[in-house]
């Protein structure tokens, strides 16, 4: 078969965190030069946090050095020299890592799958919440710093050097977030061996096919050529989530705004994660390519994704949610809660007195905040038509592209397809369980919302409060 | 690379989570009681200790009253305030006759705002006697204090207005002020301007560019700013006199530049370098750990009552969507033992933000607020301040609404109003009320709570450390104002530790204002009349 050979040897190194973590190197040492690290009364560029408090070092370049010394180690310490050797029965991987060599020996037999991506989202969203939050915080210092007096005629360097602290740090949280390494997972019949690398560009290919074996069977790889998919519902969500959440952001320093900044963490952890996965969704094949060992090579621009199916495997149209993972766990959660949790507080204080100043607002701020949860209650709760590729033991879906009903314009059409979807929450058991759950989940953070409102109201417990930052 | 079998956990995962549970579950715990302990013990050392003793209350003499709050205001118009400011006088010895120089510098600005809210209520009370030589006295005191208030904004601003930015001094000084015949004030060094601490003394911007300022404010001297403005609103927006238009449109004006400049700073508070550029000093008055929801309430209250049209919706939208009337309960009781000055510059926010609030339901919140959180932790300090602030920030506005633990309040009022004549006056001179020196030494009994738990052999051993870092000498009884030396503000001093006198307290007169605060409020009040 042509580009297979015997033993296939490359070097593992993640040059994509090693840029990033340059980026975060540069934010850090740019900090420490114009900031300092002091605490203090004399710090010529100003003070954070409290009187004689400390550098703004540790608002904007704190986080990015550690970050970067996180990612240098983790450069350093993943550096291997890897290889692949099909040896008999047996599909060899080795890497040695300081001299050492660690070998796994993969019975070709007992492999059921596998896939090698640079496409896998692992828990990458955790580098949304630690920069995001990173990202508005220092946009407040900076924007306070330009508006400060005395300034004409000289640099502010206090606001320049935090612009581009912003900036590269948005930089490597698009390396970091967007560009993920090599991930490589094989099943096997008692469990699934993982291993995250980035190997030279060009030798990618080689490996895969390399990789390529199914309980002992190879195959041609079949190329797909990407397509134009773009979820609207995705997008749309997306656009109104990030937009809203950046306005409120913008707002929130110098006027009025409805909801607090951490209600905007969460939109724009969501808008981005929604936007990131529709630009990197990989077109999926909907027919057999016969029977035996499939091999797919799916790639778009940036990314590509080789999937290796078995042919007892069967594939078939459904409806599925929407993978319920800790992210959208968390997101759903603190949403519910702290905008329920707001919407009831603002209906709750409206008095004779207050009922014209607050009246427009309590108005404004539910058909928003309710907007906003209705938007997320739908993308969690209605069914999407989804491709599934099943064995025995494993179930993997994707989202159904070639759909017609996505492709349609019309919004009568939309909706009755969206009315027909919902429907399948109730006559699919499977899906009325998780429908059932995702409700039960929603309705509690929206209770623990309101009871956390009405504590605090009546007896004074102010550990909420300090969220509103 | 990396197996994981099928299924949730794998052994080693249920190890690492077991182990790191209960690390977690003894770790916790033990900090939570370190961190009960520091905050407790402060509680059970000031707010337990005793019952104040009506038997050894002096009854008042208000024309003796009346009498000392003349004299205090003779002095701080002809010797405390050269400058419209409040400073402290330092006389050259005991004969007090000529002044060596001006002290407490770097606190100017806090007393400064106190002080026009005493004045304010100095004009209010004056008013209501009726008798016009009065009433123009106390619109002479307050124009000062907000004079003083003024030029503290205004050197370092640039000038007085919108336009401006919202900087504060904590003192102020003409460059060629001794030449002119001032002492000097302290923290200027009129002869070597070079040699001077070029990080905290800066050049006045604009048009006071003949003047120098001391930076680097703090909280401490806004709360004094924000009280002082927003209780001259409250008294002479309301007036209609044409003489006191000056103080109408000044507090306005004041008030929206300080309002402004705060929103364009995000809140934070503003100095300035040694360039010449500003910079921030690190507090802020948005709610966090650090700030209660009471700063930012209290400054646009201050600025509502100075300017309702304008800011009268960011209130509520600070107050109500922000939330922050739910954060006004700052834990504050570990201020009895250290730092107590910040129960003052936290008192002063609150009882602007109270006493200025008129919306029945925010009323009703920052009573409950003030009577249930804050005033059990300073009923007991023997402060006059505090008390009559308590009145006042309660709207008792005379005898017929007192309870009987209002009643207790007032007499304990009184006898620390009627204190400052004993031993306070030395030879018989009542022009020193604030002169250090001579007074009262503090009776050496002491209760010592702490003890109690040291003695415990189990707590002693797991939280030996934590016991050590609290001040285990806490009076049984608070301090009265007898026993004070001589301070700027005594009741911004802890009442349940000593302190040891120094030299310079015997040559010091201070401004009046521990005195002239509590009166003027207690005269508003109807807690003390004219005569009787």
């Amino acid at each position: 078969m042509s580009g297979i050979q015997t033993k296939i040897e490359f070097q593992s190194f993640s040059v994509k965190r090693f840029v990033a973590m340059l980026l975060l190197l540069i934010v850090g040492v740019l900090n420490f030069i114009i900031f300092g690290i002091d605490f203090g009364r004399h710090i010529s560029t100003g003070s954070i946090m409290t009187f004689e408090g400390p550098s703004y070092f540790y608002a904007s370049g704190l986080l990015p050095t550690i970050v970067a010394i996180f990612l240098l180690l983790y450069c350093l310490l993943s550096y291997f020299k890897g290889s692949i050797v099909e040896e008999g029965n047996a599909l060899i991987l080795t890497e040695t890592r300081f001299r050492k060599k660690i070998e796994t020996n993969l019975e070709k037999k007992k492999i059921v799958r596998m896939f090698l991506t640079n496409n896998e989202d692992g828990i990458k969203y955790l580098w949304l919440f630690l920069f995001v939050p990173y990202i508005i915080i220092n946009y407040y210092y900076m924007m306070l710093n330009f508006y400060q007096p005395f300034i004409i005629g000289v640099v502010n360097i206090t606001a320049i050097t935090i612009l581009i602290s912003i900036l590269l740090s948005a930089i490597a949280l698009i390396i970091l977030y967007a560009f993920p390494q090599w991930y490589l997972r094989i099943y096997t019949n008692k469990g699934t061996y993982e291993l995250w690398f980035e190997p030279p560009r060009k030798k990618i290919r080689e490996i895969a096919l390399n990789l390529g074996i199914i309980q002992g069977e190879r195959k041609e790889l079949v190329e797909i050529n990407p397509l134009k998919n773009f979820s609207k519902r995705h997008l749309l969500i997306a656009s109104i989530f990030l937009g809203y959440g950046i306005f409120n952001v913008v707002c929130y320093m110098t006027t009025f705004a409805l909801f607090q900044t951490i209600v905007c963490y969460f939109l724009i952890f969501i808008g981005i994660y929604l936007i990131s996965a529709e630009l990197r969704k990989l077109p999926l094949p909907v027919k057999s390519n016969g029977p035996g060992t499939v091999q797919y090579h799916l790639k778009s621009k940036y990314y590509q994704q080789f999937f290796f199916l078995n042919k007892t495997e069967k594939r078939e149209v459904g409806y599925q949610h929407i993978d319920f993972e800790v992210f959208w766990g968390i997101c759903t959660g603190a949403l519910f809660m702290f905008i329920i949790f707001k919407i009831v507080q603002i209906w709750m204080i409206l008095n004779s007195y207050n009922l014209l100043i607050l009246l427009d607002n309590a108005i404004l701020m539910t058909l928003i905040g309710g907007g906003i949860l209705f938007l997320l209650g739908f993308h969690i709760l209605v069914p999407e038509k989804t491709l599934f590729f099943r064995t025995v033991n494993f179930s993997v879906e994707t989202p159904f592209l070639k759909s017609k009903e996505r492709e349609t314009s019309s919004i009568k059409e939309n909706l009755t397809n969206i009315k027909a979807a919902f429907k399948r929450n109730f006559q699919d058991p499977a899906l009325k369980k998780k429908f059932i759950k995702r409700i039960i989940f929603i309705i509690s953070a929206s209770i623990i919302g309101i009871i956390v409102l009405l504590w605090e109201y009546f007896f004074y417990f102010n550990l909420f409060n300090l969220f509103n930052f | 690379m990396k197996f994981r079998p099928y299924g949730k956990f794998g052994k080693k995962d249920k190890k690492t989570i077991l182990l790191v549970s209960v690390i977690l579950g003894i770790l916790i715990p033990y900090l939570a009681g370190g961190f009960y302990l520091l905050w407790h013990l402060p509680y059970e050392a000031t707010m337990a200790g005793y019952d104040i003793d009506r038997s050894q209350l002096i009854d008042a003499n208000y024309t003796a009253m009346a009498g000392w709050a003349d004299e205090f205001n003779l002095y701080y118009e002809n010797n405390n305030t050269p400058l419209d400011y409040v400073l402290t006088v330092y006389w050259n010895d005991t004969s007090y006759t000529n002044i060596t120089r001006y002290g407490t510098a770097g606190d100017a600005t806090i007393w400064t705002g106190m002080m026009l809210m005493a004045q304010s209520l100095h004009y209010a009370a004056a008013v209501k006697t009726g008798v016009q030589s009065k009433i123009d006295d106390a619109l002479r005191l307050a124009e000062r204090a907000l004079r003083g208030v003024s030029i503290l904004m205004a050197v370092p601003s640039g000038g007085i207005g919108e336009g401006y930015p919202a900087m504060i001094a904590r003192s102020v000084t003409p460059k060629n002020w001794t030449e002119v015949g001032g002492a000097p004030v302290d923290a200027y060094d009129y002869e070597n301007p070079e040699e001077m601490d070029a990080d905290d003394i800066f050049e006045g911007t604009g048009a006071y560019s003949d003047w120098w300022w001391k930076g680097y404010p703090s909280t401490d001297q806004w709360s004094g700013i924000f009280l002082g403005l927003g209780q001259c609103a409250r008294v002479f927006m309301q007036d209609t006199h044409p003489e006191t238009q000056w103080i109408r449109t000044r507090v306005r004006d004041l008030a929206i530049q300080i309002i402004e400049g705060f929103i364009r700073s995000n809140w934070m508070i503003l100095d300035q370098t040694e360039e010449g550029n500003s910079r921030t000093t690190g507090q802020d008055f948005k709610l966090s750990i650090e700030m209660a929801g009471i700063w930012l309430l209290s400054i646009l209250k201050m600025g509502m009552a100075a300017c309702p049209e304008r800011y009268t919706d960011l209130y509520y939208h600070y107050a109500l969507e922000r939330n922050y009337i739910n954060i006004i309960e700052h834990d504050l009781r570990i201020f009895n033992l250290m730092n107590f000055y910040s129960f003052n510059i936290n008192y002063n926010m609150l009882v602007n933000l109270v006493s200025l609030e008129e919306d029945p339901s925010l009323r009703i919140r920052y009573e409950n607020i003030v009577t249930n959180i804050w005033y059990p932790i300073i009923r007991l300090e023997r402060n006059a301040w505090f008390n009559t602030g308590y009145l006042y920030m309660m709207q008792k506005s005379g005898p017929t609404e007192y309870t009987e633990a209002d009643n207790l309040i007032v007499e304990d009022i009184e006898d620390q109003m009627m204190r400052f004549n004993e031993t306070r006056l030395p030879n018989n001179t009542t022009r020193i009320p604030e002169r250090g020196g001579d007074q009262n030494p503090v009776p050496y009994e002491y209760y010592n709570p702490i003890d109690k738990y040291v003695e415990n052999p189990i707590i002693n051993l797991l939280y030996g450390w934590v016991l050590s870092m609290i001040n285990k000498s806490v009076y049984e009884y608070a301090k009265t104002t007898d026993m004070y030396h001589s301070e700027d503000f005594f009741w911004q001093r802890t009442p349940w530790e000593i302190r040891e006198e120094r030299a310079s307290d015997r040559l010091r007169q201070d401004s009046g204002l521990a005195y002239l605060l509590p009166y003027y409020i207690g005269r508003y009040l109807n807690i003390f009349s004219e005569e009787g």
